[in-house]
């Protein structure tokens, strides 16, 4: 009976020093929230290219910092109000719809350092041919560097590496395709 | 009472822990298998044949197709012959594309994975162009903390791999 209460006793207190026991670098809450904001940062990634192909200006330059940076091999956009002017100058109005184009984003990488993270993912950007088959037209890499505000993950940072066809070529693409004054 | 008591404790101390630890491992695990698959790619596309290597830990098998299987650090080598050899005429640079991951886990250090790949190389105009279509069939293990390929076999879908000769008749 001595031995049944000890027991008891014993299993009673149990899951309150185990929960001190465990190592706080291991700890399975730190863990999970790795995951979590790896899950976080995935969606931005992909709700980056959701509202640029939908053309929803407002809430893809939500998506940065209020000082984020959108820049590739020609150009340099800071701060939400820029960022979006590049879009309106670039694709047109807001909110028109679009069938023409839209955006793959595959491969994530994601590097967490508590409230920063530097991200690679590929891009491939596929546009409807003449004859109305999707046609893939360029791809590169997103390299990215985000932070945590306000329980966010924001984009402070992304660097458009054009890679196929490389940028100069890209920008000879556009400009063959451009309507003729 | 005592019994009953005690069936009680055992009951709040186990059920509690047990089903949410194993949860939370697999959302973990998943994070650090899905990792593994993209740096395939990674290494790959970077030519980093020495990275390559590492993710068939010791013992990792690479079973490429037609036949090419290596082992372990032999996974290196092969690759780094592959690709000098070229033999499909690939125009650089190129990239692994990955789509239609499902890892599945066979245990607390096991795991299976299926997903597929598009080989990406420019066109004669420079624009991507799909030249390979893939399937991965995968057995994955954890040593030492980390996950490696155990088996990694390659399907080639498209083009499709040439079909055995038919049997001559009599």
């Amino acid at each position: 009976m001595i031995v049944r209460g000890f027991a008891l006793r014993a299993l009673l207190f149990l899951p309150v020093t185990a929960g001190f026991a465990q190592p706080k670098s291991n700890a399975i809450e730190a863990r999970l929230q790795r995951v979590e904001d790896e899950l976080a940062i995935r969606r931005v990634l992909v709700d980056y290219a959701a509202f640029l192909d939908g053309r929803d200006y407002a809430r893809y330059a939500a998506l940065f910092t209020t000082d984020g940076e959108w820049s590739n091999a020609t150009a340099s956009h800071k701060g939400r109000a820029a960022i979006r002017q590049m879009l309106e100058g670039t694709l047109g109005k807001p909110g028109a719809p679009n069938r023409a184009n839209f955006h793959i984003i595959s491969n994530p990488q994601v590097d967490l350092d508590g409230d920063r993270a530097t991200v690679t993912s590929r891009y491939l950007f596929v546009m409807r041919a003449p004859d109305g088959r999707p046609q893939p037209a360029l791809a590169g890499i997103y390299r990215d560097e985000l932070v945590r505000q306000a329980g966010q993950w924001k984009i402070r940072r992304r660097v458009a590496d054009d890679i196929m066809p490389t940028a100069d070529e890209w920008k000879k693409i556009i400009a063959a395709q451009a309507p003729k004054p | 009472m005592m019994q009953r008591l005690l069936a009680i404790a055992c009951f709040l101390v186990l059920i509690p822990a047990v089903p949410a630890a194993a949860q939370r491992n697999e959302t973990v695990d998943r994070a650090a298998i899905h990792a593994l698959l993209v740096a395939y790619g990674s290494t790959l596309d970077a030519r980093d044949f020495e990275g390559f290597g590492r993710l068939f830990g010791k013992n990792g098998v690479y079973a490429a197709g037609g036949g090419t299987e290596a082992k372990g650090a032999a996974a290196e080598q092969m690759m780094r012959k592959i690709f000098s050899a070229n033999t499909l005429g690939f125009r650089e640079p190129n990239f692994h594309l990955f789509f239609n991951e499902v890892v599945t886990f066979v245990g607390p250090d096991r795991a299976r994975a299926t997903s597929m790949s598009l080989y990406m190389v420019p066109d004669e105009k420079n624009r991507p162009m799909a030249a390979l279509m893939a399937r991965y069939e995968d057995e994955l293990v954890r040593t030492d903390d980390r996950w490696t390929f155990a088996r990694r076999a390659v399907r080639s879908l498209i083009p499709a791999p040439a079909a055995p000769p038919s049997p001559k008749r009599p």
